[in-house]
């Protein structure tokens, strides 16, 4: 098999895999979902061109989530290391309570998103979440705790005490 | 909210199905060339405006570079870049070292992200936010021998209007040695229809260039004032000079005297707006030329590029004083240089200061004049096929940078490092190791003689790192 067959292979196996969490990721730094394709498309690039070998399917997907994470907050620094970011007018999601519920996420402050979305959405713990974005426990619990009161998330049952 | 609204609604955001097809496109290109089409663009966009920066500024020419030859000096020493320090200090702190006794290096770690360096006016800054990420307060230091030397900022609120929106905010900004460092945030993003920004003007010390614009992509436009940093005052710079019928404007370059502009319009091309006598007519009827791009040279000359040869993929280089009309050709025929092709040689467009770079098939590197049509080689020096490039000159065109990297690194990679010095002749050539233990970011001028790196820490962005190499 040619060598662009099995790139063009392994991409379309890690995109089924793993493209909508890294877009979505994406999203809630970014805000703008043509910003947000450029870094999935800048994500999966790098993952042909310059991953490590991985031991299984879920720590690639956390390599992933972790250089999309950076990709997001350089891009943020780009823009003068702004805090906040509001929803991109093409965002397909319409008025409504579910795009009520994305603006008060975008307006997080950068540090807690990724903590947040990690562990509520993508239901990564403590220490994995620590891990991807390469912080400590402790950062990571603290920025929880502060995202937690800034969205006024108040926490099912599966999640009570998980922190 | 609860965690099932923060699911239900993330789970509404999906990528468009053509995402996946575009991924797939870009595999097929070498990994240098990969780009989203439209990010691609604003990478061309940023070249080209390098290149106008650094033609705009007026060049002192020396007779004595036509006729010279560059020596090379490839220095035994090799440097050996810092790694991350792992912790963010409260305010810049630098240290200092000489390489080889040639290269003097200055490592800067800087207070967190929000901190940079201003580009080619020679001050570092540090923005303070509030947690919503409006802007406190601003700081200016300057790097001058093992010190960083805090600079006074200053602050001039401003409030015009342009085409229904009112753009009112405040612009901080510092003197240091005859120059503006200014910054303004903008909407940093939070105004999808309009924005404005501020650059310094060369040589001016009392106002800066505030660029409102509006729309985006397709519908973008933008419009130049003048603000006055001690009163606030604007002046309409373009009123009665009937640069209308270039509009809508996505460029404008200006002489430093502001005595005339280059305007550029995506639906209209260039044009020449004359202050002083109030007229604004299109370079094509100007100069009888279907000019391709224009720059200010020195003294208010204009420097044009129009497409030649068979199939339209060379260029020709002219000269062209406003005064006298008729156009002179420096440079005929000219390839464009292409460092992904098998046999890569050419000119290089991303170079400013007046000149220009070529590379010959067997890799010997000439530096075009491109006013006079002088060239001089860089003796004993050919470029490695192998190796990504950039030349970049500083805004007099006095000094050109040279890179080159290691596609293998995380970041740039800048393997190595060096300056091609047109006025004595000399181009010196430092090797680099262990750029790699910090992801490095960004490679400019920081002033006219020192070269600047950003780099971040690969294991916490927040750690910020800005080196600078005077050679």
């Amino acid at each position: 098999m040619k060598k662009q067959d099995l790139l063009t292979r392994r991409f379309e196996a890690a995109y089924a895999a793993c493209g909508t969490s890294v877009y979505r990721l994406a999203m809630v730094y970014l805000g703008c979902s043509a910003d947000a394709e450029d870094v999935t498309q800048e994500v999966f690039l790098k993952l042909l061109y310059k991953a490590p070998a991985f031991a299984d399917e879920d720590h690639q997907k956390r390599w992933l989530l972790r250089v999309t994470a950076n990709l997001c907050r350089d891009q943020l620094k780009n823009f003068w290391r702004r805090q906040t970011v509001a929803l991109d007018e093409s965002c397909p999601v319409p008025e409504g309570p579910d795009r009520a519920v994305l603006e008060i996420i975008l307006a997080l402050p950068e540090t807690y998103k990724g903590p947040i979305h990690l562990h509520y959405y993508e239901g990564y713990s403590v220490a994995e979440v620590a891990e991807i974005l390469k912080l400590s426990q402790s950062a990571v619990k603290m920025r929880l705790k502060r995202g937690r009161e800034l969205l006024k998330l108040e926490l099912d049952t599966e999640w009570e005490g998980s922190v | 909210m609860n965690t099932r609204d923060y699911h239900s609604a993330m789970d509404l955001l999906n990528p468009t199905p053509e995402l996946e097809g575009r991924i797939k496109g870009q595999l097929n290109l070498p990994p240098r060339r990969q780009a989203h089409p439209r990010r691609l663009a604003g990478k061309v966009l940023v070249a080209v405006t390098a290149i106008a920066c650094t033609f705009m500024a007026a060049m002192a020419v020396s007779p004595q570079l036509r006729a010279a030859v560059l020596t090379f000096f490839h220095l035994e020493e090799v440097e050996q870049v810092p790694g991350p320090v792992g912790e963010v200090p409260e305010e810049p702190e630098m240290t200092q070292t000489t390489i080889d006794d040639l290269v003097e290096a200055q490592y800067i770690r800087l207070p967190n992200a929000g901190s940079g360096y201003s580009y080619g006016i020679g001050t570092l800054f540090q923005a303070e936010r509030a947690d919503d990420g409006s802007l406190l307060d601003f700081h200016y230091w300057a790097a001058e021998g093992d010190q960083l030397v805090p600079l006074e900022t200053r602050t001039t609120e401003f409030s015009p209007t342009w085409d229904g929106v009112t753009y009112t905010d405040t612009v901080y900004w510092c003197e240091y040695e005859g120059a503006i460092s200014c910054h303004c945030d903008g909407t940093s993003g939070y105004a999808s229809d309009y924005n404005y920004n501020v650059t310094s003007i060369p040589g001016s010390t009392d106002s800066v260039i505030l660029r409102l614009s509006q729309g985006s992509q397709m519908d973008y436009r933008q419009y130049p004032v003048l603000l006055d940093l001690e009163t606030g005052e604007i002046t309409d710079l373009l009123s009665g000079t009937g640069w209308e019928k270039s509009a809508p404007l996505t460029d404008v370059q200006w002489t430093n005297d502001l005595s005339a502009a280059l305007l550029y319009s995506d639906h209209t091309g260039w044009f020449y707006c004359d202050r002083a006598v109030k007229t604004t007519t299109a370079l094509d009827e100007l100069t009888d030329l279907e000019v391709f791009s224009a720059w200010f040279g020195q003294d208010g000359a204009l420097i044009l590029l129009t497409r030649s040869g068979p199939d339209g993929d060379c260029y020709d280089v002219w000269t062209w004083q406003p005064e006298d009309g008729q156009p002179k050709r420096t440079f005929s025929h000219l390839p464009v240089y292409q460092s992904r092709a098998e046999n890569p040689y050419g000119f290089q467009f991303f170079f400013g200061g007046g000149r220009g770079i070529y590379v010959a098939e067997d890799g010997t590197v000439s530096v075009l004049d491109l006013v006079t049509g002088g060239t001089s080689i860089v003796e004993d020096f050919t470029l490695s096929r192998q190796k990504n490039v950039t030349l970049i000159a500083n805004a007099s065109g006095t000094k050109v940078l040279f890179a080159s990297y290691d596609s293998q690194a995380d970041g740039l990679g800048i393997s190595s490092l060096g300056v091609m010095d047109l006025e004595r002749g000399v181009f010196t050539l430092l090797d680099r190791e262990n750029y790699d233990a910090l992801q490095e970011g960004s490679l400019s001028w920081f002033d006219e003689d020192r070269i600047a790196i950003t780099a971040h820490g690969k294991e916490d962005y927040n750690e910020t790192y800005l080196y600078l190499y005077r050679f």
